[in-house]
Formats: structure tokens, sequence, C-alpha cells
């Protein structure tokens, strides 16, 4: 019996422990979800059916990327960094679980100019095997050619491409720290490719105890162009030491993300 | 004013909980258990495979280990029909088995047509017992054994679920131990051996399969192989040699291109499932198309880890390479292209990434700093004496 009472005793604690008041949900609630498109369609995985600015024919098979330092700027130029300092997200078209977040109220009320995030991982905070579980362990970046502040590929874009001889070859379209090799190919330093995304037309107000929700959007076709026309028949398959194909992919990424505000 | 609250509610639950520990520990005839500590090993994955219904106690493990080797399993005691776990899974081939399949009766692979069963025409090559509690993405060579998993079975309890619907599959199917259940049931319930562990470990000494099942389970997820020589070079405490470097840079190049499956963490392996090129119609109804139903994942397979590769011929899905050596080739020049491949493997268009002789050998020189010598002869691991001549000793 005594433990009916310890029972109820411990009920009516959690009740009261539950209990919230408005002071609590002063702070908004921010939810973000990402999507890929192609050309202003959702992303059709392992179906030849894009062509990319430099005219190759190409198709995706997956898109496996990292999002980190998410922030915001108010309207008088202050950034509100959302998340811990180590906050690293990844994406993972094949995992929708992956696709969304939400950050509780965690976002304090009144008008934000921008969001702000960085693609992949700056360097200080891209450890080597600092990721021991999948599926982000599984974005490892050889440590030879990344050195300490090279753990992980920022993303991993995989597909085909209809190469010159119109054979279906393969490309890893993947981006990370690239190197600096010497004339006897041996590498002498690195070079930090991540780069910070000023999402356009992300501006919102955030009402006071309410929520919004941003969809960002990367828009695929234009890792392919704009200023550079990335042509697959030049720089190949497989870029992970190619750091030429990196910075244009680096350039060419700037543009690549839209916003939604819901 | 929030986060007071907040440190009330975790004293609270705290205070529940205990309290709940009490009442439990008074009223059931719950055993008095020790926690199996799963080492925290840095550059393996802090995430666990453990079920909630099956957790690890020391208890559990040295029961499950007895009855792992306990050749009485197949419900006999004469010499020559003994069989356990220990006759496929070989702890001197790292708990692998030198068996390329068994033989003419077909392995279960996943099979899901109806009518088929689990047990395919297609036979597969028997994975090694190691690293399983690092792994959350299935089982077999398609991953068909997998929580989601809703194939009906005979055995709703466990399903195609988790690593214990395996060794029940092992322990009841012809095509494994293939027990005579009732018999193993009486004969293990004789035995003094077992009556005081099974009270131990389960509270009292009632002996079923499926008590059987979750304690030889436990002592498979206690086996791991942790202790190799690229292991200890990545901790920075041994060099390798030359050629073994080079087989590192290789291994982890662009040219290659083995880590984007055979990496991640340090149980080399992702775990995914990739069509590496093997060629073939993909018709085999026990690939990973099995299990997703996408016809895009004919052909695929898991990338299994590669440590103690070096003991684990044959290699591939169906053991058609008997050599390290052999594997090597496939990739240098034997890539098919197909639809399907994935686009992570090489040389996709010319055949393969076509390595000189030097770069082959510095590859397996790499491969067998793979290998954890100390699991092989690891006593802890071992069949233990006290099952006298029921355990199945190496061969």
């Amino acid at each position: 019996m005594k433990y009916v009472n310890y029972f109820i005793f411990f009920l009516i604690l959690v009740v009261y422990s539950c209990y919230t008041n408005e002071e609590e949900t002063y702070n908004g609630t921010l939810k973000f979800e990402i999507d890929h498109y192609v050309e202003g369609m959702p992303l059709e995985v392992d179906n030849m059916i894009y062509t990319n600015a430099a005219g190759n024919s190409y198709e995706i098979s997956e898109i496996q990327w990292f999002i980190s330092d998410v922030s915001l700027v108010d309207t008088e130029g202050q950034i509100q960094i959302l998340s811990n300092s180590d906050w690293i997200h990844y994406i993972d078209t094949d995992l929708p679980e992956t696709h969304s977040w939400t950050i509780m109220d965690g976002v304090r009320p009144g008008e934000y100019e921008m969001i702000k995030f960085i693609f992949g991982i700056k360097g200080e905070k891209n450890t080597p095997i600092m990721f021991t579980d999948p599926p982000e362990s599984n974005m490892i970046w050889p440590y030879f050619m990344g050195g300490d502040e090279g753990g992980y590929h920022y993303m991993k874009l995989n597909g085909f491409w209809l190469d010159k001889q119109s054979q279906r070859s393969p490309f890893n379209f993947h981006i990370g720290v690239g190197q600096i090799y010497d004339e006897n190919a041996k590498i002498t330093g690195f070079i930090q490719n991540w780069f910070e995304v000023e999402l356009p037309l992300s501006s919102f107000t955030m009402p006071a105890g309410g929520s919004v929700t941003a969809r960002i959007v990367m828009n695929v076709e234009n890792w392919f162009k704009g200023p550079n026309n990335y042509d697959h028949d030049l720089f190949g398959g497989s870029i992970m030491a190619n750091q030429e194909a990196m910075r244009q992919i680096r350039e060419n990424g700037e543009d690549v993300f839209s916003a939604i505000i819901k | 004013m929030k986060h007071i609250r907040f440190y009330f509610l975790i004293v609270v639950i705290g205070a529940g909980t205990y309290l709940g520990y009490l009442f439990l520990r008074e009223n059931t005839d719950a055993p008095d258990l020790t926690m199996y500590p799963v080492p925290a090993l840095k550059f393996f994955p802090k995430k666990v495979n453990i079920p909630e219904f099956n957790p690890l106690t020391l208890e559990g493990i040295r029961l499950g280990r007895l009855l792992f080797y306990d050749g009485r399993l197949s419900g006999s005691e004469d010499p020559e029909s003994l069989k356990s776990c220990a006759s496929c899974h070989i702890q001197s081939k790292g708990f692998g088995s030198e068996i390329k399949v068994l033989a003419g009766k077909g392995y279960p692979c996943g099979f899901t047509e109806k009518g088929e069963g689990i047990y395919g025409k297609n036979q597969h090559v028997t994975l090694p017992l190691l690293n399983l509690i690092y792994n959350s993405n299935g089982y077999f060579w398609n991953g068909f054994i997998h929580e989601q998993n809703g194939y009906e079975t005979d055995n709703p309890e466990l399903g195609f679920k988790y690593l214990e619907s395996i060794v029940w599959i092992s322990i009841v199917s012809e095509q494994a131990i293939d027990s005579d259940v009732e018999k193993m049931l009486e004969i293990i319930g004789a035995d003094p051996l077992y009556q005081s562990r099974f009270k131990s470990v389960f509270g009292d000494e009632n002996i079923t399969l499926i008590r059987i099942v979750y304690a030889i389970s436990q002592f498979i997820r206690t086996i791991t192989a942790t202790d190799f020589k690229f292991y200890h070079f990545m901790e920075g405490s041994v060099t390798l040699s030359d050629s073994e470097q080079r087989g590192y840079e290789l291994f982890y190049s662009e040219k290659a291109g083995c880590f984007h499956c055979h990496a991640g963490s340090m149980t080399m392996t992702t775990n995914q499932y990739y069509n590496n090129g093997g060629g073939g119609e993909f018709t085999s109804g026990c690939d990973r198309a099995a299990v997703t139903l996408n016809p895009g994942d004919h052909g695929a397979y898991r990338a299994p880890s590669l440590i103690n590769c070096a003991l684990n011929a044959p290699y591939m899905h169906d053991g058609r390479y008997s050599t390290l050596e052999q594997v090597i080739d496939f990739y240098s020049e034997g890539i098919h292209n197909s639809e399907l491949t994935d686009p992570l493997i090489k040389g996709l268009n010319i055949g393969g990434i076509h390595l000189n002789n030097t770069e082959k050998q510095d590859l397996i020189n790499f491969l067998h700093t793979l290998t954890d010598y100390a699991l092989l002869s690891d006593s802890s691991y071992a069949c233990p004496e006290a099952l006298g001549r029921f355990g199945i000793k190496p061969r």
C-alpha cells in the first residue's frame, strides 16, 4: 500500500512539473525542411533525364551532404546562432528522416532578415573520425587527403553521365578538403572548400510562442553552372584529388540554395 | 524559471524511477544480474545493437558461450551427431567459416517469394559472427533480417527481425544445426551444468528454446575484433611497412576507392548494399532487391567488413573467389558494367582500375593489417572445458 501512496505523490509532482506558463512559450519554434530539386521539379533519381549547362546528359543516384552552423541575422545585423557550436546535420536523399529538424523554443520573437549556414563543415570542426556511427561516419574523407581539418566529405553526389563516347559513366561528385601537390605528386598542403550560404528571400517574422517552417531547397542543376560550366567530360568521374574541380563546385555552390518560408 | 522547472522534473523522474525499481525488486523473482559493460573503443561505433528485450549480462553471456559450443544443440549425445554454432563459426577463422556453402541444401538468404520460404535455391557464403554489435543495418548478405521485416514466420515472437531470429533459424533449420528441439531441451535440461545457470540468468530453471536463443545471441554480440595493426596505426602506436602504407593510401584513394564501401568507422564496412559489378543476370532472388522490392537493387549485396578478411575465404556472396589475390584481380580487371552497377565502383567502363603487380601486392599487404590475431586464440571466446566431450572443439 505504501507504494500506491508513493505513486500518487509521484504523479502529482510530474503533472506539476510539466505545467508551463507563458514565459516558457515566449520563444518560437523554427522547423527546417530540405528538398532537392532539378530545374524546378523534385529530384528524380536513377533516371537519365537531365542535361547540365556543359551539355552532359546525367542522372543522379543519391546526394549525401552536411549542413552546419545555421544562424539567423536580425534587422540590426545581429547574428543568432541556432544551435551548439559543434552543430552539424547530415542529409541523405535516401533517408527521409534526415530531411527535417526542429529548433524547439529556440528563436527569439521578432523580425529576421536572413538565414545563413555553412555548406559542409568548417575546418576546425571537421576532425577526423569524430563520427563513429553511420550514416555520418560513412562520409569519411581520407586522412592523408584532408589532414587534421578534413575528416569528412562535405557532399557526395553520385550518378552517371553520358560521356563523349555516349557511354554511361559513373561520376562521384565529391567535395571536401582539397590538396596542394608538388611536382612529384606529393601533398604539401590543404585547401578548405566549405563555404557560407546566405539564403536569398529568407526573411521572416517569428511570433512570440509561434512557429515558422523554412524549406531549404538544393537546386541541383546549379552545381554545374554559374560562374563555371562544370563539364564531366573534362574532370572525369572522380574528383577528390582534383582541387580545380572542387574550386569550381565551391564557386557554383553559392547560388545552389534557395528558401521558402511558411 | 524554466531551468528550475526542468531540473525539478529531472529530480522527480529520477525519484519515481527509483521507487519503481524498489517496487519491482520487492515483488519479482528477477535474478540479480551484472550488466556487461560494452567496451567504448576509439574509432568504433558508439551506437550498439542490443535489443531491449535481451540486454547483455555477464551471466547470460557465460551461459551463451556454453550453448554456442555445446554439440548437443543438435538434440543428440551421439558423438557423430554433435552440432552447434561452433561447427561452422570457427574461432580460429575469426568466427567465420571455411565452408563455402551448406552443401546442396541452400542457405537462408531472404528469399521472399511466396511458396519458397526463406530458404532459397541459391547458396551463399557464411558471414563471420564478428562485430555484429556494431551493425544496425540488417543481417545476411541482403539485409533480409531487419527490425522492420514483417514477413510471416512460425516464430512470431522473433520474426525475422533480430540476431536472435538468426540463432533460432540456425538451431531449427535442416540447413544448419537441424535440431530435434524436444530432445535437445530434454538433454540440456537434465545436465546439472545448466540448471543453476538458467536460474541465474532467467530467474528459474525452466529451459526453453527461446531462452537458449537469447543466451547464445548475448554471447555472439560480445564477439568483437578490434585489435589489429591498422587500428593501432590509426591510434598512432605502430607504423606500417612501406608496402602496407602504399596499400593503405591506395585503399583510401580515388583510384581504387575501396574506402567508400569498406570504411566509415573502424568496422571497415558501411554495412550498406552495393552492386559491385560482379556481372551475371541478377536472377538470384536473394539479392538486396528481394528485401527492398526495388528492381534497381538487383545484384546488390552487403559490403562485408574487411576485418579478418584474410581468414574468411571464400569471397563474395557466392564464394566465387578463393583468395584475396583473385578478389583484387576482379576489381583490377574483372568489373562488369551494367545498368545496375553502383556508381562508386571505379573503372566501370574499362573493366576495372587496372593495378600493376606492386599495387596489387600493396593492397593485399594492407588487408592483412586488418587481421585480429588475438581474437583467434582468446580463451574468453573458446570452447569451455566444462562441456567435456560435448564441446565442439577447433578442427
